[in-house]
């Protein structure tokens, strides 16, 4: 596919611009019409600054389930303008855009591709649309995609700062610490290689295995893991210290024990709803984590050293096993795709556009029998349930053609980043052949 | 005139048995019985508890009205049908601990149980009751109110073995249209007081009334109908132990509805998990110094967003009481009983006539076991009352006491009259009400979704572990060496 050439400037510009234009028209909506372009989940966050403009809790607004730093960020909403954190949403739109640039570039791809892959995100109509409406998700995208940045970069003190602020506002980041502890070896990220010895044991002893075990803990991951971990704790701590139990009860552990009834995409809903009354045995809950947790640990351990896709693929297991699953968790991913796409062999035509309709597909079907459920007050709940099981399996199918067809590539060698594309390009150039996944 | 009148109460209307006994012969129309004790005399005949004093000042008004809520025309009109118990604590709410750990709120409790049966005063009480009564699901109104609604039948509550069982009993062996008991205690002249008053409608029927029990009490018994103007009773009036002799006497009734105006319902679509409830209200004047309000009482299978609310209506349009929980489904032990929505109509706007669209939504109901063909869990809601709020001074209104809970949300002193819904929605003089029809999860399901959800997880489970697997080996045996 060769779309037209595009300097990531200007790219840029275009984004904000196709941005300002939706935030504009959004007020407009909002004025005019009956059914509003504002989400609710930015009243929810407008609401929840309010009271804490008003020193009290922001968890006085029902449905606020987030950390207060948010809502603090969101002040400004109410004592400068109500769209200010529209305008904050949409910054951290362009901010992962660039992120995703100086990422490929960094990787060695050439600055049209990146600039191309970076479009996928800076000009794509959903994402936008999800930011100008007031949904916060570009907002972690942004600090996880920094993180990993700045990982990249080898700012290890500044990302573990941020890779503990990004599991502060939102608890699935902690999914990444497995992959990035990972990458954070002392042969290739540091560059400190053990010549030799490594060939010379047996990879089935056991003593080879106990060795790598030893060597797991090195400075650099018991600094992430502390620095982190320490800046997670203490911004729990000052939260804790402002809002006691609540804070505790809403921002985490309503996620972690969230039974949601109510019909959304995931394939556990109906077995939540009709067993919400009852009892179930400790092999059920098990069974409902056991499979997500795994795939998302061996994913990490496996691709760790190849962190975004690593990280994309872990997101998009996560999201698919969950036993909640609404459309904002597709954000997740989302941002991280286009860091992914030059690594795979899938093409476009018609491989690719195949998956894309099977995502889109299934979530159409879904969304059919959820409408003639919840406005047409038809009983669908069975036909739902049919329906998330049809898009689980598309997804899980995604997801293996993604694992399946991607050319696992380290992002470090002897501590330098790998340009792993610059030598495709050079080939290219040579009249050689690429991988080329669009 | 009078005398005229009296022509009306032949000896076969109403006869004099004996000096404490009267019969009213072939009597069409409402009676009232009241009585004014204090709370001591009325709970000893049936318990041998003692409650403990009181330290501070409060009110219990405990209505029951049956599932025949006639207006009763031009008197007045009657409460929802079902128990409204409203509950006052010296201007200071019982919100922050309404459970029975609250000391006063449990002595309330006990009360309560001694007069209806039925009530939970215990979270360790067994839940298996059908008509459980449980208070602690009240809501907060304002001014230090508290309010308690359930649709239970008037068959079932009061117990037969309870006070207000018994006494409805020993006056006439079936159950009254209405039931209002106000129970207070004024801490500051250390007096408590209780008004009980029971109301049953008859057609064509004998009534025999006898006053045995305390013959020191004034008892008087008074046959009043039917109307000379539109405001105006004659009747004969006897004060039993007095002389027996009838002595005529004119009650004068106040019209408490708007005769030509009148308001429709309904709700919209029936079957939705997002209706919307709308009132049309036509009327024919229009008084200064009055209010008009809709008040909605909403089941907890129904409720409101109150952010939407705000966006839509100002505060002084709409103000909501209650569950307003935007999560939980029907069936969670935290939910109240369901919420109050009281609208105000704004003075700008069309004078004949105001049309209100609630926007509500609908909880999840809990799945059901059995019939595999029931897709839908019906639940109703009672149509609003429509009242006009003047700041005169009313008198007390006759035979039927001004309903829960717009005594608690309107200053007693403020005179309410109501419209009535069109007439041909009053069929049978059933109050009417809407329906709305939510689909339901069905229990049969339950082992079919757990084996396939389960298995699905699993499959996919193997499937994707399998497929890294075999990444790892592709790549480990092409010596690539990249992935240890």
């Amino acid at each position: 596919m060769h779309l037209p050439r595009l300097n990531f400037t200007i790219l840029c510009l275009m984004a904000l611009l196709l941005r300002l234009g939706m935030l504009i028209y959004g007020e407009w909506q909002d004025a005019h019409m009956q059914v509003k372009y504002t989400d609710i989940d930015y009243k929810v966050f407008s609401d929840a600054a309010r009271f804490v403009i008003q020193g009290e809790s922001p968890y006085k607004r029902a449905t606020y389930r987030y950390t207060p730093l948010l809502a603090f960020l969101l002040t400004p909403n109410i004592y400068i303008h109500k769209s200010f954190g529209k305008f904050l949403f949409v910054f951290a739109d362009i901010v992962v855009g660039v992120l995703i640039y100086r990422i490929l570039r960094l990787r060695g791809l050439q600055d049209q591709k990146a600039v191309n892959y970076s479009a996928i995100w800076l000009l794509n109509p959903v994402v936008s649309n999800i930011s100008t409406r007031g949904n916060a998700e570009s907002l972690l995208g942004a600090a996880v995609l920094l993180t990993l940045y700045l990982v990249l970069v080898k700012k290890i003190i500044a990302a573990s700062i941020l890779y503990g602020i990004s599991v502060h506002l939102k608890v699935y980041p902690i999914i990444y610490a497995i992959s990035l502890l990972v990458l954070l070896d002392d042969e290739d990220y540091r560059g400190l290689r053990r010549k030799g010895k490594e060939k010379e044991l047996d990879r089935d002893s056991l003593k080879y295995w106990t060795g790598k075990v030893v060597r797991f803990v090195n400075p650099t991951r018991i600094k992430f893991g502390l620095i982190s971990g320490g800046v997670f704790f203490l911004l729990n701590g000052i939260m804790y210290y402002l809002y006691s139990q609540e804070f505790l009860n809403e921002t985490y552990l309503y996620h972690v024990t969230r039974k949601d009834h109510r019909h959304n995409f995931s394939l556990w809903f109906y077995y939540i709803y009709l067993t919400f009354d009852i009892s179930k045995s400790s092999i059920m809950a098990l069974l409902a984590f056991l499979p997500q947790i795994s795939i998302v640990t061996l994913l990490g351990i496996v691709f760790g050293n190849d962190i975004f896709f690593a990280c994309f693929v872990q997101t998009f297991a996560f999201v698919i096993y969950n036993k909640v699953c609404t459309s904002q968790y597709f954000m997740w991913y989302i941002c991280l795709f286009p860091l992914i796409i030059q690594s795979s062999t899938i093409k476009f035509f018609y491989k690719g556009l195949f998956m894309l309709f099977a995502w889109i597909g299934g979530q159409a079907l879904w969304l059919y029998q959820a409408y003639n459920l919840e406005f047409l007050g038809e009983n669908t709940f069975f036909n739902i349930w049919l329906a998330s099981i049809v898009f689980f399996m598309a997804n899980v199918w995604i997801l293996t053609e993604f694992v399946q067809n991607h050319v696992y590539e380290k992002c470090f060698d002897l501590g330098k980043i790998r340009k792993i594309w610059e030598v495709e390009e050079e080939d290219m150039s040579n009249g050689q052949s690429s991988n080329n996944g669009l | 005139m009078l005398n005229d009148a009296l022509d009306a109460f032949t000896e076969d209307t109403i006869q004099i048995l004996g000096k404490h006994s009267v019969r009213v012969g072939n009597f069409t129309g409402i009676r009232e019985w009241k009585v004014k004790t204090t709370p001591e005399e009325l709970i000893k005949s049936v318990t041998p508890l003692e409650f403990p004093a009181w330290g501070k000042n409060w009110t219990l008004h405990v209505q029951i009205a049956s599932g025949t809520q006639a207006p009763f025309y031009p008197f007045n009109t009657a409460p929802v049908p079902g128990i409204h118990i409203g509950i006052s604590l010296d201007n200071k709410t019982f919100a922050e601990r309404l459970d029975y750990k609250n000391a006063d709120f449990l002595v309330v409790c006990r009360y309560i149980e001694a007069l209806l049966g039925e009530v939970q005063c215990d979270n360790e009480q067994s839940l298996n009751r059908m008509h459980n009564i449980d208070l602690s699901n009240s809501i907060s109104l304002p001014g230090g109110n508290i309010y308690y609604y359930s649709p239970i039948p008037l068959n079932q509550i009061p117990s037969p073995t309870s006070i207000l069982g018994r006494e409805s009993y020993s006056k006439e062996h079936r159950r009254p249209v209405i039931i209002d008991l106000h129970l207070n205690f004024d801490k500051k002249s250390n007096q408590t007081k209780a008004d009980l008053r029971m109301i049953w409608k008859y057609r064509n029927q004998n009534i025999e009334v006898y006053n045995q029990d305390n013959q020191e009490n004034k008892v008087e018994l008074g046959v009043f109908g039917p109307p000379l103007d539109s405001d105006s009773f004659i009747g004969p009036r006897i004060v039993f132990g007095d002389s027996n002799n009838p002595k005529p006497t004119m009650l004068s009734v106040f019209s408490r509805t708007l005769v030509d105006s009148f308001f429709n319902s309904s709700i919209s679509p029936s079957q939705s998990f997002h209706p919307h409830f709308n009132t049309l209200i036509k009327y024919l004047t229009i008084e200064d110094k009055c209010k008009d309000y809709i008040l909605y009482t909403l089941p907890n299978s129904f409720f409101v967003d109150i952010y939407q609310l705000k966006d839509m209506f100002s505060d002084e349009q709409i103000k909501v009481w209650g569950e307003t929980d935007l999560e939980s489904p029907v069936g969670m032990t935290s939910l109240k009983w369901g919420s109050l929505v009281l609208i105000t109509k704004q003075n700008s706007g069309d004078v004949d006539h105001f049309e209100f669209n609630l926007p509500l939504h609908m909880r999840y109901q809990p799945a059901i076991s059995g019939n595999k063909q029931k897709n839908h869990v019906f639940t109703t809601a009672p149509w609003p009352f429509v009242i006009r709020v003047c700041e005169n001074d009313a008198p007390e209104p006759l035979f039927a006491p001004t309903p829960l809970p717009l005594s608690l949300l309107f200053p007693s002193t403020s005179e309410i009259k109501y419209i009535f819904p069109k007439q041909e929605f009053l069929q049978h003089n059933f109050w009417p009400k809407v329906v709305v029809g939510i689909p339901v999860g069905q229990l049969s399901y339950l082992k079919l979704v757990e084996w396939w959800t389960v298995l699905m997880s699993l499959i996919s489970c193997v499937w994707v572990i399998w497929t890294i697997k075999n990444k790892v080996q592709w790549k480990y045996e092409g010596n690539n060496n990249k992935i240890d």
